[in-house]
């Protein structure tokens, strides 16, 4: 392990040009190596815990493990995955050019710190929790809203968690929490009832309700029904004079009973109770005595016993491993492309975690930061691991390394929303999108769109809705792995809307690329903007080669070279 | 006999009192008229007698294939069941060994699911796949075709004045049909207990069941809604109560006993009681509605059940359900040897308190 | 692990999502030059029709009428004297001299989201890999790179893409190209302002690009992105293969979906797919099985019949591989919503074509329906069947993954004797 630390330590620092090499060779050697440690800590402004997830993940690699990433990668990288979008080409030869040894770690705090954080979150989180649900009980902008404020402020996790299950509309703030639960597909409690295991306790309990998982050992009927037992009275109502929805909560009498399919005369019954936890008692009250206020303004009364918000307390709970794993893994998932249990809803002995002592000191390390997401990242950020770069060391063969080894960075896809943000950014039409107001009565709907019945969306929501709905996948199909599909690829070769933003006009990128007299700067314009780097010698001559070629049609030339940069690999994974 | 003068219908106080097994799922009973004999039919090609006075079993065999459905003759004397080749049947049930009195093979050109007798004793209404509703003699002759369903006939009812027939299909519509002229009286939409979602292959639901209350003109309808498959089909059981003059809905009566089946059996009560039973993937109940209300005065939970009917003395409910016999579910699980099929299991329910044990004397 | 869901909605589209592992994940390399061009030479193809949930084979091809399991359908007499089918079945029956059935088969996986993808793989011995599903090993060991169609394309309800985890060890490249409702995808159509040869110009500079992207990284991601657009390219080309069906064909095979979807799959095979799919789901009768099945049976007997009649006709029969199948069987042992549950241990597909023998039934069950009464045949078995039967020898070729040789079907099987010619 000494070895690979040294030999990493020393890549790393042979990026900023230290020479300690021959001094490994005397006898201060350990001397040097704790002075290459002190430097990396300098440097990456590391925290001792990303230097302890590093020693974990390097302790159980059997071969190479890459470098650092380059400059250039690691920005983009780090834009993608803090800021969701990729940078400008200013930011790019900025920080290019930046001498200063702690910009890395200069570049995640302000990364951490600016609007585009929250948005990001926002979005990566209603992706994973809503799963593009629709929906028109609460609207999307009221969740957005929850969510996003919540990031920004950095509430603690466990309390974004808990405000969700509470789901209390009486709170401007919270009132977006609603949407959890009433989301299509939401408002049957079995869907509930999976969601909430899946997304909080990475379990996939879903074959749990007719019988005991057929192959997971650890998952039993009595998991899927005592967790129900929280959510079954929940449902939402109208508030008459309010005019606004809230998630109230029937009066429950007593435990759920069940049986398995298999063996119907075998009856079995459980009350609210998370998987290995305790069960709650259900009271039972006199007829009448059930509820604390009474019905009123529509609404059913409110009872005095609320598993709901019991289930709000208990569920997040920092004594709740599985949901403190599982909170980790997905935030691990998040920055490093894969979970350390993975799948992330597949938590069970039969399906260790890839570092199991990794995920325990992230979990215990989270709870003692209270829940602390801009911590978490910004500790995660500053690893080795996540500064890895996605070009396998000298000598390594591809298929030697898996994914789970961290040996080289993993690739991610772009979402829809980085997708979206990103093509908008470097075509450079972000800004007049974002400044369009859209209308009230904006009848967009992307089936009409794709018909011709409709003109193409020029506002932020519609051209988002657009991206999604080509890029994301259906209602209630989780976004996890890369899926790249035919359909995606001849939107980006057919869509009017793509090539008419490739054109040259005001404010374009190809307005402003047509205006430079010097191909040579053109081609560096063109790499910085879409691939967040400078291009190498042999990619500008074959750029000037093409434009060569294409003399009498040089903007279009321009265009085409700037349509091939965004549909290329390079473009579209996060590496 | 003290307790039985004294007695009051309360259904919350239902008790079974007897049990009949059999070695298959049975869908179909009925009471004899004259009140001795309880007929089953069930997911086999022979129907079952039993003699309530003594238990005893006799087979009535002559049906090539699954018997669908049975109706008893106000002569107390006659029996007709049909079956899924087409067959109608009529029987002498009253001998110690019932005795076939005539038979049409081809009644249908496919399954006969429903039968059903007038109360007059003249008209005998059969209906099942191949859309079409027919009206017989009671001695066999082709009297009507009623034509116009477009989905299977799942259920058939007599009014009570046998003028005219309830016919409930496939695709959730009640038509009431005159028997004399042939016409159709009116349609009611009970489309509620029919789903067919976008990526299903086939129809899911339909009027499973029929009952009618001549004193306030209301027919319930049973089935299940909101099927979400067709392969599971999973729903959520449903009683519509329907005025039949106006056509309106008064109420919707559901379980409150977790099913994902359809109502399968309805049965109007003396006293105005809906008794009414469904089936589940893991159970399902016995239900009775007051019909004032949405939800069951009393419910007892069972596993699947497929027909209620009631014995003329009007104090007695027998139900047909499913029994298991050994385990079920995917796979295996089991030797050849004990590999069998499910059982079906009657339960005959008192409709009033059970009395206390005379003590002894 | 794969994760599955009952008594829900998606339960189908879930069992769908594969997911595939890209552990490790390279170009299983191809097999020596010499028996990869001997494959290569004739002109053979697979269509394979998936009845997802499982088929109840009391109901189709092994009718038991009027014993304890049998269920109220009678049964047919076929154009194989002796032989009967259900009576669901009319059509196929006057086909069934050129089909040839197995009452045989026998496999392992009770479950659908393991089951599925395990006989679409040919469940062989575990060697700690993924192996590719039929049509991607078929796409590697016949495919020709320079064909202007996929060679794998998947007609199916619902969404369409590209389908990388399909591929397996061997590679992102070797994924189905879904087509959903058997439609293309929308924006198939260019459009002004972008011709055939500025395609091509972007293109290839998009090609270049990735090309000297992925040298030095791991492969499967760019491969699987790189590919979507090579479909999407031939696709374009291709746009006569979507063109609507005439009245007549509807009314032959049916206008319901499975029907239009095996025209469409019928049509693909005849422009020269190597291998096409088509997939019909909700067929998990777990309740309500008769009637249900009353419903279902004739959407796949009036379709099949006619492709099996209008190939032998056409001659096409001769070279094209016609698989008939589900998952597993459903239980005789009727539950308490009147369906049947899920049955490997007895179960029937069906073949036809491309050399094998026809006008038979292999393999014999009990009297009441619910065990094999001689030879058990697992989905292995039919694996090496269909390699033998596409000129590909199972005993002598072998996939080699990371230099690990890898056998291409179970090895403890080999191919059905009575089947080949």
């Amino acid at each position: 392990m000494l070895v690979v630390q040294v030999s990493t330590i020393l890549e790393w620092l042979n990026r900023f040009r230290l020479e300690p090499r021959p001094m490994i060779r005397t006898a201060s050697c350990r001397f040097t190596v704790a002075m290459l440690l002190i430097c990396a800590t300098v440097i990456y402004g590391q925290d001792p815990l990303s230097g302890r997830i590093d020693q974990l993940i390097e302790a159980k690699v059997n071969g190479k493990v890459a470098g650092p990433a380059s400059d250039a990668e690691f920005l983009r990288r780090s834009y993608l995955d803090l800021n969701g979008i990729v940078p400008t080409a200013a930011q790019v030869r900025s920080f290019l050019a930046d001498k200063n040894p702690q910009k890395r770690s200069k570049l995640i705090d302000q990364l951490l710190n600016n609007d585009a954080y929250s948005r990001r979150l926002r979005e990566a989180f209603t992706v994973m929790l809503l799963e593009r649900r629709t929906g028109s009980t609460v609207p999307i902008g009221q969740w957005n809203s929850f969510l996003e404020t919540s990031f920004a402020s950095n509430k603690p996790w466990d309390k974004i968690v808990r405000e969700i299950i509470q789901a209390d509309a009486s709170n401007d703030q919270t009132q977006g929490t609603l949407k959890f639960f009433t989301a299509t597909g939401r408002t049957v409690h079995d869907q509930l009832t999976q969601d909430v295991a899946r997304l909080f306790l990475g379990m996939n309990i879903h074959c749990a309700k007719c019988h005991d998982h057929p192959t997971v050992d650890e998952f039993k009927q009595a998991d899927y029904f005592g967790l129900l037992a929280f959510l079954n009275q929940s449902k939402a109502a109208k508030h008459t004079a309010k005019n606004q929805t809230f998630l109230v909560e029937g009066v429950a009498t007593g435990k759920l009973e069940f049986q398995s399919v298999f063996s119907p005369d075998e009856k079995d019954q459980v009350g609210p109770r998370l998987p290995g936890g305790k069960e709650v008692a259900v009271p039972v009250f006199e007829k009448g005595e059930e509820l604390s206020q009474p019905a009123a303004d529509g609404l059913p009364g409110i009872p005095k016993f609320q598993p709901r918000q019991i289930l709000a307390k208990e569920l997040t709970s920092a004594s709740n491993r599985r949901f403190v794993e599982n909170s980790v893994n997905r935030f691990w998932y998040l920055m490093m492309g894969r979970g350390l249990v993975h799948p992330l809803e597949m938590m069970h002995a039969e399906n260790p975690a890839s570092h199991p002592e990794l995920l325990k000191l992230l979990a215990e390390e989270f709870v003692a930061h209270k829940f602390d997401v801009k911590w978490l990242l910004g500790v995660l950020a500053r690893t080795r691991v996540y500064q890895r770069a996605s070009l396998l060391p000298a000598g390594v063969v591809i298929q030697e390394i898996t994914p789970e080894s961290y040996r080289v960075a993993n690739a991610k896809g772009m979402t829809p929303e980085q997708t979206a943000w990103s093509i908008m950014r470097v075509t450079g039409v972000l800004d007049e999108i974002i400044k369009k107001e859209r209308p009230e009565d904006s009848g967009f709907n992307v089936k009409d769109y794709i018909n011709g019945r409709i003109p193409a969306p020029d506002n932020l929501i519609d051209t988002m809705l657009l991206f999604t709905s080509i890029f994301g996948n259906p209602p209630g199909e989780a976004e996890v792995e890369f899926q790249p599909s035919m359909g995606q690829a001849l939107f980006l070769m057919n869509e009017k809307l793509i090539l008419d933003w490739l054109k040259p006009g005001k404010g374009r990128f190809i307005g402003r690329l047509e205006e430079m007299k010097d191909f040579q700067q053109v081609a560096r314009e063109l790499f910085a903007t879409v691939l967040a780097r400078n291009p190498s010698d042999q990619e500008t001559n074959d750029f000037l080669q093409h434009l060569e070629k294409n003399s009498m049609r040089r903007t279009a030339a321009i265009s085409e070279y700037a349509w091939a940069l965004i549909t290329s690999a390079e473009f579209k994974l996060n590496h | 006999m003290k307790h039985l003068m004294e007695r009051q219908l309360d259904v919350t106080k239902a008790w079974p009192e007897k049990k009949f097994q059999w070695e298959r799922q049975v869908t179909a009973i009925q009471f004899s008229p004259c009140g001795k004999f309880l007929v089953a039919a069930g997911i086999d090609a022979q129907l079952q007698r039993w003699e309530l006075a003594t238990d005893e079993r006799v087979a009535i065999k002559g049906h090539a294939g699954w018997v669908g459905d049975l109706a008893f003759h106000s002569d107390q004397q006659r029996l007709y069941s049909v079956d899924y080749h087409g067959g109608l049947f009529c029987w002498d049930y009253t001998e110690a060994q019932p005795k076939q009195l005539w038979s049409k093979a081809d009644a249908h050109q496919s399954w006969v699911r429903k039968v059903a007798v007038s109360p007059d004793g003249k008209h005998v209404a059969t209906g099942g796949n191949d859309r079409v509703v027919k009206l017989w003699s009671a001695t066999g002759q082709s009297t009507l075709e009623l034509k116009g369903h477009e989905g299977y006939i799942f259920s058939l009812l007599f009014h009570p004045d046998s003028k005219s027939l309830f016919c409930g299909d496939q695709m959730g519509k009640v038509k009431q049909w005159d028997v004399s002229s042939g016409k159709l009286i009116r349609e009611l939409d009970l489309t509620v207990l029919h789903t067919r979602l976008d990526n299903f292959l086939a129809e899911v639901g339909g009027v499973r069941s029929l009952a009618y209350d001549s004193k306030r003109d209301l027919l319930a309808c049973g089935g299940m809604t909101n099927a979400k498959s067709n392969a599971f089909c999973p729903g959520d059981p449903l009683v519509v109560l329907m005025e039949v003059e106006t056509g309106k809905e008064k109420m919707q009566l559901k379980s409150t006993i977790k099913a994902d089946g359809p109502v399968n059996g309805l049965q109007f009560l003396p006293d105005g009681t809906l008794a009414g039973i469904g089936e589940g993937a893991s159970g399902a109940s016995l239900s009775f509605w007051s019909t004032e209300k949405p939800t069951p005065i009393h419910a007892i939970k069972m596993l699947s059940g497929y027909e209620v009917a009631l014995h003329p003395d009007g104090w007695q409910l027998a139900v047909s359900r499913f029994e298991t016999n050994g385990r079920s579910g995917n796979g295996r699980h089991s030797t050849p040897e004990t590999y069998v099929s499910n059982d079906g299991l009657i339960e005959v329910y008192q409709l009033y308190e059970k009395p206390a044990p005379e003590p002894a004397k | 692990m794969h994760p599955f869901q009952c008594h829900s909605p998606q339960h189908e589209l879930s069992r769908r999502q594969v997911l595939g592992t890209f552990a490790g994940l390279g170009a299983g390399s191809l097999l020596s030059p010499l028996v990869a061009n001997e494959i290569k030479s004739k002109q053979k193809q697979v269509l394979l029709i998936w009845l997802d949930g499982g088929m109840s084979q009391l109901e189709s091809w092994d009718p038991k009428p009027g014993t304890e399991f049998g269920g109220p359908f009678r049964s047919i007499p076929t154009t194989l004297p002796g032989i009967h089918v259900s009576e669901l079945m009319p059509h196929t029956a006057q086909q069934m001299q050129h089909i040839a059935v197995v009452r045989s088969m026998c496999t392992k996986d009770e479950n659908h989201s393991s089951g599925v993808p395990r006989i679409l793989r040919g469940d062989p011995k575990n060697r700690g890999v993924t192996y590719p599903y039929m049509g991607a090993a078929m796409s590697h060991l016949k495919g020709k790179s320079d064909n202007e169609l996929p060679n794998y394309i998947w007609v199916k309800p619902g969404s369409g893409g590209f389908i990388w985890q399909h591929g397996g060890f061997l590679g992102a490249k070797y994924g189905a190209l879904a087509l959903g409702d058997g439609k293309p995808p929308v924006h198939i159509n260019r459009p002004p302002g972008i011709d055939d040869q500025r395609d091509q110009v972007r293109n290839e500079i998009r090609k270049r690009l990735n090309k000297s992207f992925q040298k030095g990284r791991r492969s499967a991601e760019v491969e699987a992105y790189d590919y979507s657009f090579q479909m999407a390219e031939k696709l374009i080309r291709r746009k006569d293969l979507f063109a609507d069906f005439t009245p007549k064909e509807l009314e032959r095979y049916g206008s319901h979906p499975l029907g239009r979807h095996i025209l469409q799959s019928k049509r693909l095979i005849e422009e020269g797919v190597l291998f096409v799919q088509c997939h019909s789901y909700h067929w998990d009768t777990h309740a309500d099985n008769f009637n249900m099945h009353l419903d279902l049976v004739p959407q796949i007997d009036k379709p099949f019949a006619a492709l099996i009649e209008d190939w032998h006709q056409s001659g096409l029969l001769d070279n094209v591989l016609v698989l008939l199948m589900s998952e597993f069987g459903r239980t005789p042992k009727i539950n308490q919503r009147l369906g049947r549950d899920h049955w490997p241990e007895a179960w029937s597909l069906a073949m036809a074509g491309c050399g094998l023998n026809r006008g038979l039934v292999l393999g014999k069950t009990t009297p009441n329906g619910a065990w094999v009464d001689d030879q058990e045949y697992d989905i292995g078995h039919i694996f090496h069947t269909v390699f033998k039967a596409m000129d590909i020898d199972p005993s002598t070729t072998e996939y080699h993954n990371n230099g690990q040789p890898l056998p291409i079907a179970h090895d403890d099987y080999g191919p059905i004797k009575e089947l080949l010619a």
